[in-house]
């Protein structure tokens, strides 16, 4: 019996997942019907830690940055959504689309800075950038200074109105990025950073351009993170510079993309799921509770390095086929 | 007169700040890890000498806290750090930034989020009269000193001792250092308990200054960053220069008008990383 | 009883088996060289040796006592030493510092700075340069002289001659004698037969992770060697 083999994308379970996706796609947008407006902004939370989990995990899972500072872009986008709906008056969902473009935009000339540092010192390089903007937009009086400004554009829309508004845009982000993510992780520039996320300088040899498919990544999730900034603004009907550009939405999206699986579409959506319920559990608690997730962090990153979601699948299976894999069969059975 | 005054003020901080880097820079240049938690564990020193101070006298209390830093370093590296260290660069990283968030919840506990500092009594408004109207304290002069000392000590240390040849042939190249009969494990230990250390006297240092409250762990640590970017990654002397060259950025940027300070100091940070990347001093090629 | 007594020691990388149940011993004062054709597993039995590469099975004594739970850096301390292959001189240290690093496990013995000096006075001329700026040769010299720092009573040496000029080839095997003259064994490794059979006193020849030919090395037949090393014993 001779054994081949066979490259594919997924397994059998690919073959009916994307149905059970199309259903749950339908169910969520029909949600606001039938769900009362509590937890429509529910949902809206856990979709936005879910963009920001899968942005932050695309940067350092598949592109190799490790960055605390991608709060530079949530700030961007929510104060971007602002100055655009209320003081140029346009559409606040256009405006949603264009704070994210805006977010590219400033992300470019931003990533030529912090590239020269590399490591640790890139991680708290983005840091101190996003510490920069903050100070650039405090003294800013359009944008209120140090304590923030209110977004307006929602004053003339019923409060049942606004939320859902709100619910549907936060599903089209959503679903525009776990889609993007996907077919970026199935695409050539996926592969790329595949590569040299498994060896920098191999890839590099190869003739993989590493800095420019970095950079790449970089715009894309700061795009990602704005999109994440401006539905922050939007269910807050706020925005002041302390809490928007904190340093704790590093601490989430590290925490969400570490417990649920670093290097995988699906860990980090599972790591948003499971912190948004521990925060919501915990949140009584205070100081204690975070103080919970970093013991919980400290220890899955030694004892599970792999995430949960790599504990639980423990790579046999996957719900995105973005993943070659290489299965032997028979030459009786394969034929 | 204002600028010179502005200038020599600045030079005395950037005493302090070489004092929050130093360890920075030595577990960086041992290990490859950035501590994130470098400028906490700074916070944690100077409520250790608070909390004791309330007790006995300040000498003591900073004599006791120094080295359960140092001990606390050890550990840490030993029970925790080192296990991660082979699980690639981002492990480190995490557990670092963990210990951060972990050390000022605990301290917001305990101590509440109003602001401390460490009283030095008569001796914190003490100063020299200079020039008419140049003034130097004893406390900003005491840490500039310190801050000197400390690096100078760090690099005698380095040059001369048994265990500071180690520790930079450790650096270079920690498999042929257990050829030699050297135990990594323990000197990345006795790295970060230097470190530590170094982090505790600049805490202590900050605390007797100006006040603090559990958050200011970060701004620490990117005044600390950023000494060591300016001055040169690798290079000691580079970061007592780096935190110079910060102090003075920031006291001419406050001069100008006061909430300009710390912006100034990043706009010096932001030029270095365009200009002059590899900072001030930089380590020469393999040196 | 002998100072080093390797008995049927196996070793992998990974998947990949590379000896297949190596023994030898080893005396004091003696030169044991192994040689072998590239990927005999020449290199592979000095590090689990000197403890970088755990065996899977078989066993280590040395002075009598079991190798199997020591860490290489406590080997150092137990008295062996290996100068390890691409040599691995700290970079940044000069050569004095390097012999310091050497003298690290604080072993009481013969070398010191100034015996080192006399041993190697190449070395001693180039006290100050970084590891960084020295030549191949000083380099051989020096990680030799490192690993001597530690008043080792064992040393191991991966491929001496291994990119150097004859000339400092010769100088290096020159130093030998002195070496084993304080009672330090030699277990060298090398690829050059010739230089290996007249420095040493026992030679073992490896093919393919297993000892095919071993005696004392003025005893042993050229021609024998040359089939064993090349793995032609059926032809002969």
């Amino acid at each position: 019996m001779e054994i081949s083999y066979v490259v594919s994308r997924g397994t059998r379970l690919n073959k009916v997942l994307p149905f059970i996706f199309a259903a749950l796609l339908l169910a969520l947008v029909a949600l606001p019907k039938v769900l009362a407006i509590p937890y429509q902004v529910k949902f809206v939370q856990a979709f936005i830690l879910i963009i920001l989990a899968t942005m932050w995990n695309l940067l350092a899972g598949f592109g190799g940055l490790v960055s605390i500072g991608q709060q530079a872009f949530i700030g961007i986008g929510a104060y971007s959504l602002v100055y655009i709906s209320d003081i140029q008056g346009i559409n606040p969902f256009v405006a949603l689309a264009l704070a994210a473009v805006l977010c590219g935009v400033f992300a470019l000339p931003l990533s030529f800075l912090v590239f020269r540092l590399s490591g640790g010192y890139f991680a708290i390089g983005t840091w101190v950038i996003a510490e920069i903007i903050k100070l650039f937009v405090v003294q800013v009086k359009t944008l209120g200074g140090g304590s923030g400004i209110s977004l307006g554009a929602f004053s003339g829309m019923g409060r049942e109105t606004r939320i859902a508004a709100i619910y549907w845009s936060a599903l089209v982000a959503i679903f525009l990025t776990l889609l993007s993510t996907i077919l970026l992780m199935r695409s050539k520039l996926g592969l790329a950073l595949t590569a040299i996320r498994d060896d920098e300088t191999a890839a590099g040899v190869l003739g993989v351009n590493v800095l420019r498919n970095r950079r790449s990544v970089f715009v894309m999730v700061s795009m990602g993170f704005g999109l994440a900034g401006g539905l922050i603004a939007m269910s807050n009907l706020r925005v002041q510079p302390d809490d928007i550009f904190s340093v704790n939405y590093s601490a989430i999206m590290i925490f969400m993309v570490v417990i649920g699986g670093l290097g995988t579409i699906e860990g980090p959506i599972f790591g948003a799921i499971i912190y948004y319920f521990l925060q919501d559990r915990l949140k009584d608690y205070g100081t204690w509770y975070l103080i919970i997730l970093g013991l919980l962090g400290i220890a899955i990153v030694s004892l599970a390095p792999e995430g949960l979601w790599g504990w639980i699948s423990r790579n046999r299976f996957s719900l995105f086929a973005t993943k070659y894999r290489i299965s032997q069969m028979s030459k009786e059975r394969g034929a | 007169m204002i600028w010179t005054n502005a200038i020599i003020q600045g030079l005395l901080t950037g005493g302090l700040y070489a004092l929050l880097a130093c360890g920075l820079s030595l577990i960086f240049g041992v290990m490859r890890i950035v501590n994130l938690s470098h400028g906490d564990f700074s916070i944690l020193a100077a409520y250790g000498v608070v909390a004791l101070a309330m007790h006995t006298n300040l000498i003591l209390a900073i004599v006791l806290v120094l080295p359960v830093m140092a001990f606390l370093g050890y550990f840490l590296q030993r029970g925790i750090l080192n296990r991660s260290l082979s699980k690639g660069a981002l492990a480190p990283l995490l557990i670092t930034f963990a210990f951060s968030i972990i050390i000022q919840n605990l301290l917001l506990q305990i101590f509440s989020s109003d602001n401390r500092s460490v009283q030095s009594g008569r001796f914190a408004s003490m100063s020299f009269k200079i020039t008419k109207n140049l003034q130097i304290g004893a406390l900003p002069l005491l840490t500039f000193i310190v801050g000197v000392l400390l690096t100078l000590g760090l690099h005698y240390f380095l040059t001369y001792s048994r265990v500071g040849r180690a520790l930079r042939a450790s650096s270079d190249d920690p498999g042929a250092a257990d050829l030699v009969g050297i135990n990594n494990k323990h000197i990345y230990g006795i790295a970060t308990a230097i470190g530590l250390f170094a982090a505790g006297i600049g805490g202590v240092l900050f605390g007797m200054r100006t006040q603090f409250a559990p958050s200011f762990g970060p701004i620490a640590l990117i005044f600390a960053f950023e000494s060591v970017i300016i001055g040169g990654l690798g290079s000691l002397w580079g970061t007592l220069i780096g935190g110079i060259v910060l102090g003075i950025g920031q006291s001419i940027g406050a001069q100008i008008q006061p909430s300009y300070g710390v912006l100034a100091g990043h706009l010096v940070f932001i030029a270095i990383l365009i200009f002059r990347p590899q900072g001030l001093m930089p380590k020469q090629k393999g040196k | 009883m002998s100072l080093l007594e390797v008995n049927n020691i196996e070793a992998r990388y990974g998947d990949l088996k590379a000896l297949f149940g190596i023994s030898l011993a080893i005396n004091p004062g003696e030169v044991h060289s192994v040689i072998g054709a590239n990927g005999a597993g020449k290199s592979t039995l000095l590090k689990v040796i000197a403890g970088t590469l755990p065996a899977t099975a078989g066993s280590l004594t040395f002075h009598g006592q079991d190798l199997a739970h020591l860490s290489a850096y406590k080997r150092v301390r137990a008295g062996i030493s290996l100068v390890p292959e691409g040599r691995r001189i700290f970079s940044s240290l000069t050569v004095e510092e390097n012999l310091k690093v050497g003298s690290y496990s604080r072993r009481k013995g013969h070398w010191n700075l100034n015996n080192i000096r006399d041993l190697y006075p190449l070395l001693a001329e180039r006290w100050d340069r970084i590891g960084f700026h020295c030549s191949g040769g000083e380099l051989q010299m020096l990680a030799i002289a490192r690993a001597l720092m530690a008043n080792p009573d064992l040393l191991l040496i991966d491929e001496a001659s291994l990119g150097l000029a004859p000339v400092v080839v010769a100088q290096v095997y020159a130093s030998l004698p002195h070496i084993t003259s304080q009672g330090t064994a030699v277990l060298l490794v090398e690829q050059d037969m010739q230089q290996a059979l007249r420095a040493s006193t026992h030679t073992s020849v490896l093919l393919e992770g297993k000892v095919v030919l071993e005696g004392s090395s003025s005893a042993l037949n050229k021609d024998e060697i040359k089939r064993a090393y090349f793995g032609m014993e059926g032809r002969a």
